[in-house]
């Protein structure tokens, strides 16, 4: 016998005890009885496996639908807004002047010819100032067209 | 070996039946983990683990025999999965009293029962240094007494795999214990 | 025959480019979720003489009408007359057209509705029709994808793109030459529509023996008669079925012409409107026109119905937040779930 079978021999016969052996079993008792019962009953469905798969597949196939539609309505809207975009190209025409002029008259850009030619906006923002930019127009017209009207007749009859 | 433990009540949830398994079961599993490990630390956790993985998968639990063989294999595969997240384990250093290797090497008190810490060195020196792979199959063939079979359907290795890799855990310790006692 | 159709066509040309003389028509269809449908109708007028029982659309005395007038700078009055009517359903709105009696009583006209749930979204479908005159050739076929974008565009948007900085080249390189392929086309239309009159009722009467496909092949032969007056009617006539043969079966050849007559008159009469359509939560998809106030619209004209089905079509869309929310819960739930159990083992 060599000496690594003597050693093997000598901790065969004398293989450690547990230590504090009852208070290992009051950790693991305290520990089941500690957990969240709540949790367990929620969160069983993972321990089934076709469970499990099924809810996993679902929420796949769920997130896949999800963008899916998503990306299928972005490039829907995407394209409405182009033709939107396209016409009402005096508006854009005309906001683009009065951006001109902005950054020349107000900002005092030196630089604001050459920039204002390059101006960079998302769409979502310029039909939103083009809009405000309309209805600050159509203000102006009413205020000017009333102004040279003078008088205006509306009669409203019911039938 | 007679069974105390209910298996449909552990399913069931019954904490005291889960109880008696923990009482019958718990010094097995700590000697097959402490081997393992080396280490008293390590062993505990392993042992309350896999006993708290076995109540969280209680309603898994397919046997209607003991379920000591599925206690061991949770508690090898934790033992396992542990060493090889840990890659290179830290050389433990060699034991302190050279003395007590030489004397039980030199069998001049051959029954002379060890303490505690003194089985635990010397079961670190006969692991440390070991792949995982070696560590588990060199321990549970020499000191669990695990046949070869038992030790395939535990690990999934071959029986190839497991006898050349107990060959090359005896060869190293072989070699570690000459270099030291030389 | 042919000198009826010339004049037709004549008729035709004049028509669009010059409305007559009834008020203008916009018809604002307001959609809602459910279906129902209210629908607004506003006559534009000189003079203070709307008569509903002769209006572009279906109107009556059962709607909620509002009268009013505006007199501008130069001091002229325009005359307003404002229809409201709720429908509660499409169906609804497609009895009223079936017992249409006015200015374009021969219309085709239906409605469609449709709401597709898609658990995130709902999408809704809004659909005017108006069916084609006569079997003649689609203007998909004819015009290109520019020409029919302005083919289709309500005048308004033309006159406004008239104006615009791109106004000359839009007059001389679309607007011009469309108009002179529009004439060919309505000529070419009412060459295959005459075509497959003919065929259909050869293929119908055993007794008259002529070559179909010998008509077919003539069928630019015959519109270039009709558009440049190149032969006599019985030359005509005889060229394509056969001397003698028109004689033989002048009776049919006349109930022909006057089915042809009655069906492009369906055209001819069509007095223009605008539809103007307001879907229920955000515009997604539409082949409308969007004018100068973001609504989007469509001009019913002769032209666009004469050989072709005309759809006007709008599709929107509105979030189920209910959906969202439990789908963010599952997916949570789902996630969590499993980060337990990893964190379990």
């Amino acid at each position: 016998m060599n000496g690594l079978d003597k050693l093997i021999r000598q901790l065969r016969m004398h293989m450690p005890e547990i230590h504090e052996r009852d208070l290992l079993k009051e950790s693991i008792m305290h520990k089941i009885s500690n957990k969240n019962r709540k949790l367990d009953y929620v969160f069983g469905w993972t321990e089934i496996a076709w469970l499990r798969r099924s809810l996993s597949i679902a929420a796949i196939l769920i997130t896949g639908l999800f963008v899916g539609q998503q990306l299928f309505l972005i490039r829907s809207i995407n394209k409405l807004e182009e033709r939107m975009v396209s016409f009402n190209t005096d508006k854009i025409l005309e906001f683009h002047r009065e951006n001109v002029i902005a950054n020349q008259v107000i900002m005092q850009d030196p630089e604001a010819s050459i920039l204002a030619d390059s101006i960079k906006i998302s769409t979502d923002d310029l039909l939103k100032l083009m809009r405000e930019y309309r209805e600050l127009q159509d203000k102006y017209d009413q205020i000017m067209g009333s102004k040279k009207k003078g008088i205006k007749n509306h009669t409203v009859q019911k039938l | 070996m007679s069974i105390s433990y209910n298996i449909s009540e552990i399913k069931s949830g019954n904490r005291n039946e889960f109880g008696k398994l923990v009482e019958e079961n718990m010094d097995y599993i700590y000697k097959t983990a402490l081997v393992i490990m080396a280490n008293e630390e390590d062993a505990r956790d392993i042992v309350q683990d896999t006993f708290l993985n076995v109540w969280d998968k209680r309603k898994a639990i397919k046997t209607r025999e003991s379920l000591r063989p599925y206690l061991r294999k949770i508690a090898v595969n934790k033992c396992y999965d542990q060493l090889r997240r840990r890659k290179i384990r830290k050389m433990e250093s060699w034991i302190e009293d050279e003395s007590k290797i030489k004397s039980i090497i030199s069998d001049e008190h051959p029954d002379k029962k060890l303490e505690n810490d003194e089985a635990l060195s010397l079961l670190k020196i006969l692991v440390s240094g070991l792949s995982p792979s070696q560590r588990v199959v060199f321990t549970m063939v020499e000191l669990d007494e695990m046949s070869h079979d038992e030790v395939s359907e535990l690990t999934g290795m071959k029986k190839t795999l497991i006898k050349s890799n107990l060959r090359h855990a005896r060869k190293k310790l072989e070699e570690k214990l000459k270099d030291y006692l030389s | 025959m042919k000198g009826k159709i010339i004049i037709m066509l004549l008729g035709f040309a004049m028509f669009i480019t010059y409305s007559c003389g009834r008020p203008d028509a916009l018809v604002i269809n307001i959609v809602r979720q459910d279906g129902s449908v209210s629908r607004k109708i506003i006559l534009t007028y000189s003079k203070n003489e709307f008569d509903l029982d002769d209006c572009q659309v279906p109107v009556d005395s059962t709607w909620n009408i509002t009268r009013e007038s505006d007199i501008s700078e130069k001091g002229d009055t325009t005359y307003t007359l404002t229809a409201i009517k709720d429908f509660n359903s499409v169906q609804e709105l497609n009895l009223m057209y079936d017992s249409c009696r006015g200015a374009n009583e021969g219309l085709t006209r239906r409605a469609d509705f449709k709401r597709k749930f898609r658990w995130f979204n709902t999408h809704y479908y809004f659909n005017e029709h108006v069916g084609r005159a006569i079997e003649g050739i689609s203007p998909q076929e004819f015009f290109n994808a520019e020409e029919l974008n302005y083919f289709y565009m309500p005048e308004k948007l033309v006159e406004l793109e008239k104006e615009g900085p791109d106004s000359s080249y839009i007059t001389e390189t679309i607007l011009q030459p469309l108009e002179e392929k529009t004439e060919q086309w309505i000529g070419r239309s009412l060459a295959r529509a005459f075509v497959n009159k003919i065929i259909d009722t050869v293929s119908a009467n055993p007794e008259i023996k002529i070559d179909t496909g010998r008509i077919r092949l003539r069928e630019d032969e015959i519109a270039a008669s009709i558009l440049f007056d190149e032969m006599e009617e019985q030359q005509l006539i005889d060229s394509l079925i056969g001397a003698g043969l028109y004689e033989a079966h002048s009776a049919l050849n006349d109930t022909l012409i006057s089915q042809i007559e009655d069906e492009f008159s369906i055209a001819l009469n069509t007095d223009s409107y605008l539809i103007q359509t307001v879907m229920p939560g955000e515009l997604v998809a539409t082949n409308g026109y969007v004018d100068e106030d973001d609504n989007v619209v469509w001009e019913v004209k002769g032209e666009v119905i004469l050989s072709a089905d005309y759809n006007m079509w709008a599709e929107s869309k509105e979030r189920n937040t209910w959906a969202w929310i439990v789908t963010g819960l599952f997916l949570l739930f789902v996630i969590l779930g499993l980060i337990i159990r990893v964190l379990k083992r």
